[in-house]
């Protein structure tokens, strides 16, 4: 298992899209379109539900000191949102 | 919420799809427990990570669990389309009669399949007028003999 230092939200993300990305996209976009993708960041795990939640909770019974990046297959992003003030604020200090 | 309970005010987003969006400043005293990062899309289709947390929401008697967007700077705390769902309520609108109401699902059901199933006929009754019409088979015309001389 690959063990590394999460230092920033950013990052995590980042890497967990790089992740999903290299390892399962082309897979559970041709199988799972639709579906919610938690990706372990410190184990590489991908964890697949229905639901945001649940891809979430089914994660953490995995590995419950995860830090998971959650994915929707075949979307950008996991969700949308259309109203926010500042949503490129920096929450990196939040991990350090 | 699983440490703490407290209560809010938010912001229905339809253009949100999530459960629940809010300001991090406000999660921190509820103790949610850090999920951890969502890439989110926004309006003009870019992408922003966010944190994200799982949640319990209240309302009545009824509670449901969710992902919790945390936001950076976001004073509001939004209420996205998987909350309406969850919640089962409808979100009804009519600009011209000013109203804007939310409405329970199951109150609202009945009526959409009433307006679906009338809207279904209305249209089987367009089709069917503007279909051609089936007479009876028209005979052909006879061909004027040609008179001979002789």
């Amino acid at each position: 298992m690959v063990t590394m230092e999460i230092t920033n939200p950013r990052e995590a993300a980042e890497l967990g899209e790089k992740i999903y990305a290299e390892k399962y996209k082309s897979a559970f976009e041709a199988e799972h379109y639709g579906k919610f993708v938690a990706i372990d960041v410190v184990t590489q795990q991908a964890h697949i539900a229905d639901t945001a939640e649940d891809a979430i909770g089914v994660a953490r019974k995995s590995n419950p000191k995860g830090i998971f990046h959650l994915v929707k297959v075949g979307s950008t992003g996991a969700f949308r949102v259309s109203y926010t003030s500042n949503p490129n604020a920096n929450l990196d200090w939040l991990l350090q | 919420m699983p440490n703490s309970e407290q209560e809010f005010e938010g912001i229905i987003d339809t253009g949100f799809t999530g459960f629940v969006s809010m300001p991090i400043v406000k999660a921190f005293p509820l103790g949610l427990l850090l999920a951890g990062t969502a890439s989110i899309t926004l309006a003009d289709g870019k992408s922003a990570p966010q944190l994200t947390a799982t949640g319990q929401v209240q309302i009545g008697g009824q509670s449901e669990i969710g992902v919790v967007i945390l936001q950076g700077a976001s004073a509001d705390i939004l209420l996205g389309m998987d909350f309406l769902a969850k919640f089962g309520r409808v979100l009804f609108i009519h600009p011209n009669k000013g109203l804007a109401s939310l409405m329970d699902q199951a109150e609202v059901d009945p009526l959409i399949d009433e307006l679906l199933k009338t809207q279904a006929e209305v249209e089987r009754q367009a089709r069917e007028a503007a279909a051609p019409k089936q007479g009876p088979p028209e005979t052909p015309a006879t061909p004027p003999t040609p008179k001979t001389e002789g």
